[in-house]
């Protein structure tokens, strides 16, 4: 019987081979394994606007806080299960915030004589009031996702903080969304 | 004696056959040196008689072995060659002759080798060199196996987006205010928190958030006189829902 005997040379060879492919291969396949992650959790968080905005529409109010992870009561729906926003390198979290604004008080009957003009000096009277809020947060130690996502929306209407990165989700036009 | 020349003519015959291995076969293709040369002699031949000329098999082995270590192939070790119990002159005749062709072929390895090794050498030689651009690839890729790298975080993104969360955060207390017309107790209280954030009230009315950066410098947000660099913050995120 004759047989084939591997020689140091053809060790040498494999081994070369074998640094090559990797060498070319395995930063473009991690490359697109990113891309994938980043691309599912930018879904995500747009699924997740969605579904929250819906809910609005339908309750008149945001969805319940929750922790990472979990789904609002409200999306109990849409997301079924403990875990359903907890996903292969991220969790996301729906969070509700407060933000005072200042509206216009409503025009007062002036107390001159009838037919007198306000002066036009006298500043109108603003009134603070509380604007409920929605925010998504994604929950993930892989900081290049984290700086991906924010390269996506943008430091203006998206910021990161320690393993989070946090979007305010409004809904009249104009106001930042994902 | 009619007899006698049969088995004379015979064995020359079967001397004949065995000598085909030193050149052509009998079909006239080449012979497999490695496994013609090991078989016992055809069923026609008939025993050796002294004088008769050797099998010989050495330029037609160093060639099949050539041809066989240019492809990498090596002989095998050892061949054994059953005889069975029923063992005549004629078939120890054959293994004889069988087993001198073997060694023949085992000595014609031994010249072989010069060229083996010079070509092994040039192999050897190029594989290493192979191996260590390989390695140099792996240690200093060229930009054109390198992906374009993901975004990374700058400290400018940690600081701000540390500024926003004490931004956030103390709009949570203001629209407590609002509502309960006081400062809330705690974060808790006005719902919310941000995690590492620590909250100092200064009576009813002033109150202070602190944050930390990385490298443990704090960050404060002062309600009664809040840093510039929240203005600018405030004009950015605030902007959609306070009319500034």
């Amino acid at each position: 019987m004759i047989r084939r005997r591997l020689t140091a040379a053809d060790s040498m060879v494999v081994m070369a081979a074998f640094v090559l492919v990797g060498v070319s291969v395995g930063p473009t396949l991690r490359a697109l394994a990113f891309r994938g992650l980043v691309e599912r959790a930018v879904a995500g968080v747009e699924a997740l606007h969605g579904h929250a905005l819906d809910a609005r529409a339908r309750g008149g109010a945001w969805p319940t806080a929750t922790r990472a992870g979990l789904a609002p009561p409200e999306l109990g729906g849409v997301y079924a299960g403990d875990s359903a926003l907890t996903f292969p390198g991220y969790a996301l979290e729906w969070r509700t915030l407060s933000v005072v604004e200042f509206l216009e008080a409503p025009a007062t009957t002036p107390s001159g004589l009838p037919g007198d003009a306000p002066p036009a000096s006298v500043a109108r009277e603003m009134i603070p009031s509380v604007r409920p809020l929605g925010a998504i947060v994604l929950h993930s130690s892989n900081t290049s996702l984290l700086a991906e996502m924010l390269a996506r929306w943008g430091p203006g209407a998206s910021f990161v903080r320690d393993t989070t990165w946090t979007i305010l989700v409004g809904q009249e036009p104009g106001e930042p969304t994902p | 004696m009619a007899r006698k020349r049969r088995q004379s003519r015979g064995s020359k015959r079967a001397h004949a056959g065995e000598s085909r291995t030193d050149g052509e076969a009998p079909d006239g293709g080449r012979p497999d040196a490695g496994t013609e040369a090991a078989k016992p002699a055809q069923p026609d031949g008939e025993r050796l008689r002294a004088g008769d000329p050797r099998p010989k098999l050495s330029a037609d082995a160093l060639l099949a072995l050539s041809e066989m270590r240019s492809q990498g192939f090596v002989m095998p070790g050892e061949r054994v060659v059953e005889l069975g119990a029923n063992t005549s002159d004629q078939d120890r005749d054959r293994l004889i002759a069988a087993t001198m062709a073997q060694v023949e072929m085992q000595e014609a390895i031994y010249r072989v080798p010069a060229a083996v090794r010079r070509d092994t050498g040039i192999k050897a030689g190029v594989a290493g060199t192979l191996l260590f651009v390989a390695l140099m690839v792996g240690v200093w890729p060229p930009g054109i196996v390198v992906p374009d790298p993901p975004s990374t975080l700058t400290e400018r993104d940690a600081l701000t987006g540390l500024r926003v969360t004490l931004l956030l955060q103390a709009q949570q207390i203001e629209a407590f205010r609002v509502t309960e017309d006081r400062l809330p107790v705690s974060l808790e209280e006005a719902g919310a928190p941000f995690d590492g954030v620590r909250y100092l009230r200064s009576g009813n009315r002033v109150y202070q958030l602190v944050a930390y950066r990385p490298d443990g410098e704090p960050v404060i947000f002062d309600s009664a006189a809040p840093a510039p660099e929240f203005d600018a913050l405030v004009r950015s995120w605030l902007s959609p829902w306070n009319g500034a």
